[in-house]
């Protein structure tokens, strides 16, 4: 039973262990993409979620710090009131920051469709005008390609048809 | 070494490495911090409530990390009522600002349309 304990308790330790690495491995990697992990809807940064962020660690290591410190202790160590409230402010903060946000859709504008100012304006109107006349000269373009090709292929039927007349006419 | 110690040295190391990550990435840059003190109105004027929720959480963090360090009971220590009520009305202050601005945006949204 001893030895069974120690084998799950190594297999854990592994566990754990390669899951944090992989998880650390892949944000550095960007695998898992941390470029907008403050980001609001319209993709400038939020300081609700700076605040989040900044709590959540403090809270994490410090949570942590007192689990090492009882180590002759059993149990979980009392969460104290006042660290519950401090984590309460700031989530509320939070959603009601993101209510807020998601309640205004010219502030939803993702950032790469315009300046990433939230609102429209003449640097974006602009964009979208050059983006219109080089998609309708593109446009142009292919409309003309097409008419050669249409022209091209009327006149090889009427080729083929002046042949298939003399063809006919030669056999009677 | 026991297993016990080996878990430790793994949550602990996990915890700070994710912190060094994300702290590497906000101060390269590949983490977004693009207007996190100003106003999301176009102006790109400066923020004074967001201003002052960064100060006060950074104060509150500080001043926390340092009763911990403090701290031989082995319990976490509280966050007195005073800090709660600053952290409280800072936020209260910036959620109204933010409001405020997304209501003038619409309405001067509204006005424009019609």
């Amino acid at each position: 039973m001893s030895l069974m304990a120690q084998v799950c308790g190594f297999v854990l330790c592994l566990f754990v262990g390669a899951l944090g690495l992989t998880i650390i491995v892949y944000i550095w990697n960007g695998k898992i993409d941390l470029s907008a992990l403050l980001s609001e809807a319209n993709g400038q940064a939020s300081m609700s979620r700076f605040q989040l962020l900044i709590f959540t660690f403090v809270i994490a290591i410090s949570l942590f710090e007192m689990v090492e410190m009882r180590v002759n202790a059993t149990g979980f160590p009392d969460i104290p009131n006042g660290v519950l409230t401090l984590l309460g402010i700031s989530a509320s903060t939070y959603a009601v920051g993101k209510g807020i946000s998601y309640s205004q859709p010219q502030l939803m504008k993702p950032k790469a469709s315009g300046d990433g100012d939230g609102d429209v304006d003449g640097s974006d109107a602009d964009a979208a005008a050059a983006a219109a006349q080089a998609a309708a000269s593109q446009a142009a373009v292919h409309a003309a390609t097409a008419q050669q090709a249409v022209q091209q292929t009327a006149t090889n039927a009427a080729r083929a048809q002046q042949a298939a007349d003399q063809a006919t006419g030669g056999q009677t | 070494m026991s297993l016990v110690r080996v878990l430790h040295f793994e949550l602990l190391g996990f915890l700070c490495l994710l912190a060094a990550v994300v702290l590497f990435k906000i101060v390269t840059r590949q983490v977004n911090l693009e207007g996190l003190i100003t106003h999301k109105d176009g102006s790109d004027q400066v923020s004074p409530e967001r201003i002052q929720l960064l100060l006060a959480t950074l104060a509150a963090s500080a001043t926390y990390f340092s009763q911990v360090a403090s701290n031989t009971s082995g319990r976490l220590p509280d966050i007195s009522p005073q800090w709660l009520y600053l952290l409280g009305g800072s936020s209260g202050i910036y959620v109204a600002g933010k409001a405020w601005v997304t209501y003038n945006i619409k309405k001067r949204g509204l006005g424009g349309s019609s």
